[in-house]
């Protein structure tokens, strides 16, 4: 029985009232759609003899949250409708997946019956409903531990938001951003004595320019120019002063700018260092999954953002509202009619401003996507040039170019015309202030009320706040986009691989290479298995062949051994031992794979195919290149074993590639080999001499070999069929044969295939 | 080899749609109907009989699925007709995918029955109402619809009915929201569905424009919202929206 404490309590009354209660049901799902495609809250609960159905809507908040989940309930749940089936006239339970949403439908009474609909959003939470449902209607009833639960929570507990990856359970609203900046702090701690040397020098800076506005006016027009000033006369003592200040504000500026570039490159360092160290430590699926593959291409810019923000924004922040508050504050204490006439522009300048940034954002917006779609045109265009040529459409490529190249250009174009048209506008309006303080300023030196120096000063400083107040505007974007990159960043330092090693790992020292595969299913997601009770083992040193069709599941099975995945069901063991409690060293070192597809990193052949032990001297290289068939051709490179492969270099074909993945396997001289296609690229000739060396190689290792050629498994000891995830037929090539099943069927056409083209 | 290249002709100026074979289905071949639950049943002539690539003809020991060279294409007119089975040519073809269920169940007047099958647009955007492929509950295709049209009122309707419920995708009323909060968007929308809402996932990847005023919003979770004209929608759920089309 499931846990129904998560049932709302008006809903058990509603089933109660229909005479199913709480302590009968075993099983229930919320789904959020009903049959006719409206949102809703719909019950479907199961009891040993009635699946019954409750649809309607909670009234709490006036809006219902699609994504299923049990938040905000209230009291009062207005029905729209009940039905109820009974157990014994249901069967064949399924699901429909639509383009987007899904039916949940069963045969009731011998006629196919749409039980309820659901969003693309509770899929996997119906899909182990139905496998719990299925089972039930087989078993009469189920035990708590026979009912598969999902602890899928889709919506963040705090603030019932939805959680953007309910695998890592991270709700970025009610993420703490202070305990964050703490984090984040830890990475400038290091170079704290840096920091406090680059805001001295803006300090001083800053403290130096707001001088500069007192000397030119006050000491220049009334002290010195004035007749009778305690100065007067001294002209050369005061244009020193100000070289001199000047001179001393641009060994600040300097000194400023060396220690930010230094802080910059070391923490942006430490921040990428430390994102991919823990990127490797993730697992496979965290690279291949749609949701978090586009994590990874912002981590380079993301440092560079929260770098911008400490080293350039927060030090600024500070300097800018010393400047403005000290600055004002003089400002008063000269006139403070006068600051009040300086600021009257001040509101309409900060909405001007606040409006013109917002444009740009939505104009920089669109110029990234049109550069975007421009750059990936070009990549396209020149990645597929081949095809291009061959089908002769540099033309319309041509087209397709200069369209985006034209869109692209002009919307650079209306980005330089705004910024050239609205910034001299912008400073109109702030000047509109000066003009006001100029005349009402001037009036007052004419009647004698004021110094003309100190007007000078004045005006001097009222330059100086409007700095500031463009940077307050600006500096909370700037705050968005740095939290933004922390928490990205963040997110995958806190990612929980989806496969961990275990706590207490076994270590496989001098491995058999024992394999069992017993009953294991898995499904890269849970509405399709891809494989499904696989059940087979391999003896030490035998080679046990995999065929199946394209997409049957071959490779997912070595993925599974290999613990790229870890199986859902049943286990995986090596010499008796769950894969899952071995240290991934062992593991890693006991299983090579040669597999169909072959990367080359960017270096010499001699280092790729060292790549898979390090150690190994040049003459052992040379040796498995031999073995392999790759030294043929890359003999006749002039560089030889030292050509340079990989991306812009020297590009291998297909074949090339495979011999040296398989050279790299020869070399890592494993107790496991596993050949996953891994002749699928070669000529027949170059096929026949490896397969003799794989051969031999298999001598004494366990070997699995994928293959879509059956003669490529002729030797093998046993063979495993795996068509559509399931494991149909096993045995030897003569059983299997007889059986008259799938391989035989499969046999028969590649052997009918070879006749047609006159080879018996 | 060369015989069957001169069977096929590929050496004239024949197209290469003479060679391959298509089982369409239409009004005179294919029976339609949906049961009082919804679910599209089809009953068909003997002749629409894709060919299975896997053990078709499991009883026979010598039975060879492949053409061998020089032979008859396998299938020729069905046992019932006269009529050469696939509009205009009688050459053997090949349903793709995979094995067939065991058995084909036939009615009382000697009719194949495929029991339910699944409707599929192979131009959802462009062309909904042509090439709509006709699989079985496994996915295998027994035949294509060229145009929904060809058959009859009350097919049309049943097919029509059965295209929709697939391919329902709730179509944006008005935005309430959309807040951008960390590089994703959380939208709150009225839709012909109720009102829901949603997260998306960098917006300019996630939103996807079919025509100038038609685009896709798809959410996180694969979920799928239209807006079929933009240019309808208010002021204010426009201004949400504008930025990431």
């Amino acid at each position: 029985m499931e846990n129904t404490s998560k049932l709302p309590q008006e809903i058990l009354s509603a089933f109660e009232k229909r005479g199913i209660f709480e302590n009968n049901i075993i099983l229930f799902l919320k789904s959020d759609m009903d049959i006719e495609f409206k949102y809703a809250d719909i019950y479907c609960v199961a009891t040993s003899d009635t699946l019954a159905v409750l649809s309607g809507k909670h009234k709490v908040s006036a809006v219902k949250s699609s994504f299923g989940s049990n938040r905000k309930l209230s009291v009062n749940f207005e029905e729209y409708s009940y039905k109820e089936y009974d157990m014994k006239l249901l069967s064949d339970f399924a699901c429909d997946m639509n383009i987007s949403s899904g039916l949940f439908y069963a045969v009731y009474d011998g006629e196919k019956t749409g039980i309820f609909r659901f969003s693309m959003t509770i899929k996997n939470k119906v899909y182990i409903f139905l496998e719990n449902v299925k089972n039930l209607a087989e078993k009469g009833n189920l035990s708590p531990d026979e009912i598969k639960s999902d602890n899928e929570e889709l919506c963040c507990p705090k603030c019932g938001n939805r959680y953007t990856d309910p695998k890592r359970k991270l709700c970025p609203r009610c993420m703490d951003k202070t305990k964050l900046m703490k984090r984040l702090s830890v990475f400038f701690m290091k170079y704290k004595v840096f920091m406090l040397i680059s805001i001295l020098s803006l300090v001083m800076t800053t403290s130096l320019s707001a001088l500069l506005p007192y000397i030119k006016g006050s000491v220049l027009y009334d002290e010195v120019l004035e007749e009778g000033g305690e100065l007067y006369g001294k002209i050369l003592y005061v244009v020193l002063l100000i070289v001199a200040t000047k001179f001393l504000s641009v060994i600040a500026s300097t000194v400023n700018g060396v220690v930010t570039s230094r802080i910059s490159a070391k923490v942006v360092y430490d921040i990428k260092k430390t994102v991919f160290s823990s990127i490797s430590r993730l697992s496979y699926g965290f690279f291949t999954s749609r949701q978090t593959g586009g994590l990874m291409t912002s981590v380079n810019d993301d440092a560079n953002s929260i770098y911008y923000f400490f080293c350039d924004g927060l030090p600024y922040l500070i300097i800018n509202v010393v400047q403005f508050a000290v600055i004002t504050g003089i400002m008063i204490s000269i006139h403070p009619l006068l600051t009040l006439a300086a600021f009257i522009s001040v509101p309409v300048f900060l909405i001007l401003y606040r409006g013109v940034l917002l444009l740009f954002d939505k104009m920089y917006a669109k110029n990234f996507s049109k550069r975007r779609s421009f750059n990936s045109l070009v990549t396209d265009i020149l990645s597929g040039i081949r095809v291009v040529k061959a089908f002769a459409r540099e033309e319309a490529e041509m087209n397709r170019f200069e369209k985006k190249s034209r869109d692209f250009a002009e919307s650079n174009r209306k980005i330089g015309v705004l910024n050239s048209s609205i910034f001299p506008f912008i400073n109109y309006i702030i000047h509109i202030g000066n003009f006001i303080v100029w005349a009402y300023g001037g009036w007052m030196v004419m009647q004698g009320s004021m110094d003309l120096g100190l007007l000078m000063t004045f005006v001097g400083y009222m330059g100086m706040i409007y700095q500031p107040l463009g940077f307050f505007s600006e500096i909370s974007r700037w705050w968005a986009e740095c939290i933004n990159a922390i928490q990205r960043v963040f997110e995958i330092l806190d990612s929980i691989p989806e496969v961990e090693e275990s706590e207490n790992p076994k270590s496989l020292d001098n491995p058999r290479g024992d394999i069992v595969f017993s009953h294991v299913s898995f499904g890269y997601d849970k509405t399709r298995k891809t494989l499904d009770d696989i059940d087979f083992s391999v003896n030490a040193g035998e080679t046990v062949g995999i065929v199946g069709e394209t997409g049957a599941g071959k490779s997912t099975l070595v993925n599974l051994l290999i613990r790229l995945y870890d199986v859902d069901e049943g286990k995986i063991t090596i010499d008796g031992i769950n894969v899952k409690d071995i240290s991934f060293k062992d593991l890693h070192k006991s299983v090579a794979i040669v597999s169909q597809e072959t990367y080359l990193f960017e270096g010499t052949i001699l280092e790729n195919i060292r790549y898979a032990k390090p150690e190994a001297t040049d003459e052992e290289v040379f040796e498995a290149a031999k073995a392999a068939d790759a030294h043929s051709f890359i003999i006749k490179y002039p560089d030889a074993y030292e050509t340079l492969v990989g991306r812009g270099h020297k590009s291998l074909s297909g074949g090339e590639c495979q011999r040296i993945s398989i050279a790299r396997a020869l070399l890592k001289n494993p107790k496991i080999l596993i050949l996953d296609e891994a002749t699928s690229a070669m000529d027949t000739g170059t096929e026949r001499r490896i397969q003799k060396a794989l051969t031999l190689m298999s001598r004494g290792r366990t070997t699995i070999m994928i293959a879509h050629r059956l003669s490529t498994l002729r030797d093998a000891d046993r063979i495993v069929v795996i068509d559509n995830g399931k494991m149909p037929e096993y045995g030897t090539h003569l059983e299997l044969l007889t059986k008259k099943g799938v391989y035989h069927n499969l046999y028969k056409l590649q052997a009918e295939a070879l006749k047609s083209i006159g080879i018996e | 080899m060369n015989e069957m290249l001169n069977k096929n002709k590929i050496g004239d100026n024949t197209s290469f749609t003479d060679i391959v074979d298509i089982v369409y289905l239409t009004p005179e071949n294919s029976e339609f109907s949906v049961t009082k639950n919804g679910f599209l049943m089809l009953v068909s002539s003997e002749d629409v009989k894709p060919e299975r690539i896997l053990g078709q003809e499991e009883n026979s020991d010598d039975s060879a699925p492949s053409i061998k060279p020089g032979e008859a294409p396998p299938h020729g007119p069905g046992p019932g007709g006269a009529k050469p089975p696939f509009e205009g040519n009688g050459k053997g073809h090949r349903g793709h995918g995979r094995k067939p269920p065991a058995d084909i169940k036939y009615t009382a007047d000697g009719r194949r029955d495929y029991g339910r099958v699944l409707l599929h647009r192979a131009f959802p955007f462009d062309k909904p109402d042509n090439i709509i492929s006709v699989q079985q509950e496994d996915g295998f295709e027994i035949g294509i619809i060229r145009n929904i049209h060809d058959f009859d009122e009350k097919t049309v309707k049943i097919l029509e009915d059965n295209l929709e419920k697939k391919y329902y995708v709730p179509e944006i009323i008005k935005i309430i929201s959309a807040k951008d909060k960390f590089g994703f968007v959380y939208f709150k929308c009225d839709t012909d569905s109720g009102i829901c809402e949603f997260v998306v996932r960098n917006p300019f990847g996630s939103i996807i424009r079919i025509d100038e005023n038609h685009i896709f919003i798809i959410d996180i979770d694969g979920n799928r919202y239209s807006i079929k004209d933009l240019s309808k929608l208010d002021k204010k759920s426009y201004r949400k929206i504008e930025l990431y089309v």
